[in-house]
């Protein structure tokens, strides 16, 4: 007999359970999602066609792009014409290299969409820009991984792909 | 078991410079198709199918890296410091469920992939298998990290080592 009811209570028991035991969360996702199958006789081939057919999709190619052009920012000088940009716009406010970090991830964060390539270009170019002018080391460095997180956020982002 | 690891390590850095290439090659499809469609009024019939088993295959294999490397994102709600015990035994826990995973995903994989072989893309005719192929080369990967690093876990032996990058926050 079977239960819808139990079937989600397993499915999400589990997937809470896995979680709070440390395990990865894809493979929470994946082993509840197992356990799930097995309680309701669907054949666990099903999960894995899924699998695939979920990565089968022409849009998502946007991701690899995406990186690839953050990188491609990062290395090819963007990034200081877009700091430079900012400075130009906030940059006589008070504390402005601050603001200006915030802006720049918020502009390159937009285009490129990745954290990472966001931090590694604005961020080495910033921080020591930052100390230079007195401020604190943390503050610096908390000012850009906040923003430079932040900046994915905003719409041309591959994040917004996944969703 | 260390020699082993490193054979294991050789063997996937030649997959993961297959599957570089395979992002160059899909980053050049694309892009050639874009420029033909707009610029000569002529796509690449094949031009959406190919990346898009590109996709897929960087994808899974990028999970098997993600396994070697520690690198799947995990929540941390127990406290940091436990007992090395309840340590351990969560180590222990997770390394044989990726286990289990890999079977699973090795098993069914191949099994998808011999039904593939019947069907064929639309526009290259290649069989449908080279969609499905590569779950079982991933999983494969899976379950010998996977192994390797429970071995570890169990001895306990210079952990630090064998698993170099112990992501647990």
């Amino acid at each position: 007999m079977i239960n819808v009811s139990m079937a989600s209570t397993i499915l999400i028991g589990t997937f809470i359970l896995l979680l709070v035991f440390r395990m990865p969360i894809t493979f929470s996702l994946f082993l509840s999602s197992v356990v799930t199958a097995l309680y309701l006789n669907i054949p666990l081939m099903t999960i894995v066609q899924r699998l695939v057919s979920g990565v089968n999709s022409f849009s998502l190619l946007a991701i690899p792009f995406f990186i690839l052009a953050g990188e491609m920012m990062s290395r090819g000088g963007i990034s200081r014409r877009l700091i430079e940009f900012s400075n130009a716009l906030i940059g006589r406010y008070r504390g402005g290299l601050a603001q200006v970090n915030i802006l720049a991830s918020m502009f390159f964060g937009g285009i490129s969409g990745s954290a990472v390539a966001d931090v590694s270009s604005i961020g080495t170019m910033m921080i020591p820009m930052m100390n230079a002018k007195g401020y604190d080391d943390d503050f610096s460095v908390a000012v850009t991984v906040t923003s430079a997180c932040q900046g994915v956020i905003i719409p041309p982002s591959h994040n917004m792909i996944i969703f | 078991m260390k020699k082993f690891k490193e054979g294991l390590d050789k063997v996937f850095d030649l997959v993961l410079y297959f599957c570089m290439i395979l992002v160059i090659a899909m980053v050049v499809i694309v892009f050639s198709n874009v420029v033909l469609r707009y610029g000569f009024k002529s796509g690449l019939k094949w031009g959406e199918e190919i990346p898009l088993v590109i996709v897929i295959w960087f994808t899974f294999i990028a999970m098997a890296l993600g396994v070697k490397e520690n690198l799947h994102i995990s929540i941390t709600l127990l406290p940091k410091n436990l007992p090395s015990v309840v340590e351990r035994f969560l180590r222990i826990f997770k390394y044989v469920c990726e286990i289990i995973l890999g079977v699973i995903l090795f098993y069914f994989g191949l099994k998808l992939a011999q039904n593939g072989l019947r069907s064929f893309l639309p526009a290259t005719h290649i069989t449908n298998a080279v969609n499905y192929i590569v779950i079982p080369i991933n999983a494969v990967f899976i379950i010998l990290y996977a192994s390797i690093y429970l071995y570890g876990a169990i001895t306990d032996k210079d952990l630090s080592k064998i698993s170099e990058v112990e992501l647990d926050d």
